[in-house]
């Protein structure tokens, strides 16, 4: 199974990454929101882990496509954001995330997400 | 001294290092290379908040501070994220003289979490 990552913090891509593995998925990275869009349409990945902010094309931009495009529109997308911003939150919820979460994310939480977004074994959250 | 005997020594530490080891899940290799990434990229981001505090120009602090608070985030470094977070606020409220003395108070500490995070990476935990 392989995870989209998009976000251009590099520590906390590296953070996903090593942890992802470690749980057995596939990592493919995106540093800002055309590579995001580029390589989701390309390596279709099992589910996508998006900034909301993002240089070259917004978290926004990104998620508006992934769920409005009929090859991508199906994989579930969990966004990260360290904005606190009530009208951000909604526009995130109107765009169809399959889930939201603050940064710095709770990193349990969000793998507990992520499982349960992919029907995994909760509590392990790993591929088989 | 290890970091984290460092750490228990200074009850005014600038990093957390038990709760960033658990963000690693304990891996003190991962948590330096975290480490190094960050303190590679610094300069960057420093430099962007110092450029858009020069140009007085709110939107561009904002972001900058952002990124900065976001790579912050990743080492429960309380001290400097607040800085940055407060950083980010004022600018998104446009009070710039503030934002300058919070810019200010954010580059002293990240002046404090700099040798920190080169513990890491010199003698992981």
């Amino acid at each position: 199974m392989t995870i989209l990552v998009a976000d251009d913090d590099k520590v906390h891509v590296h953070l996903l990454t090593a942890l992802l593995k470690k749980r057995g998925f596939s990592v493919s990275i995106a540093y800002d929101g055309l590579q995001a869009w580029s390589t989701a349409l390309r390596s279709r990945p099992e589910a996508i882990i998006l900034d909301i902010h993002m240089p070259a094309g917004t978290g926004f931009e990104v998620l508006r496509k992934l769920k409005t495009s009929t090859k991508t529109s199906q994989i579930p997308v969990i966004v990260l954001s360290g904005s606190v911003n009530a009208d951000e939150i909604v526009t995130i919820e109107t765009l169809g995330a399959d889930r939201f979460l603050q940064k710095p994310a709770d990193l349990e939480q969000l793998f507990d997400a992520l499982g349960g977004l992919l029907n995994l074994t909760r509590g392990t959250n790993e591929v088989a | 001294m290890s970091p984290e005997e460092w750490h228990l020594a200074n009850d005014d530490s600038p990093l957390d290092y038990a709760a960033a080891l658990r963000r690693t899940e304990g891996d003190a290799g991962l948590l330096s290379d975290l480490a190094r990434i960050f303190l590679d990229d610094c300069p960057r981001l420093i430099a962007k908040i110092r450029t858009a505090v020069s140009n007085a120009a709110p939107r561009q602090i904002e972001h900058a501070a952002h990124e900065l608070k976001g790579c912050l985030g990743n080492f429960s470094a309380a001290p400097a994220f607040e800085a940055a977070e407060k950083l980010e606020m004022l600018a998104r409220d446009g009070q710039i003289a503030d934002a300058v003395t919070a810019a200010g108070q954010l580059e002293a500490e990240l002046g404090r979490l700099h040798p920190a995070l080169e513990r890491l990476i010199t003698r992981p935990i």
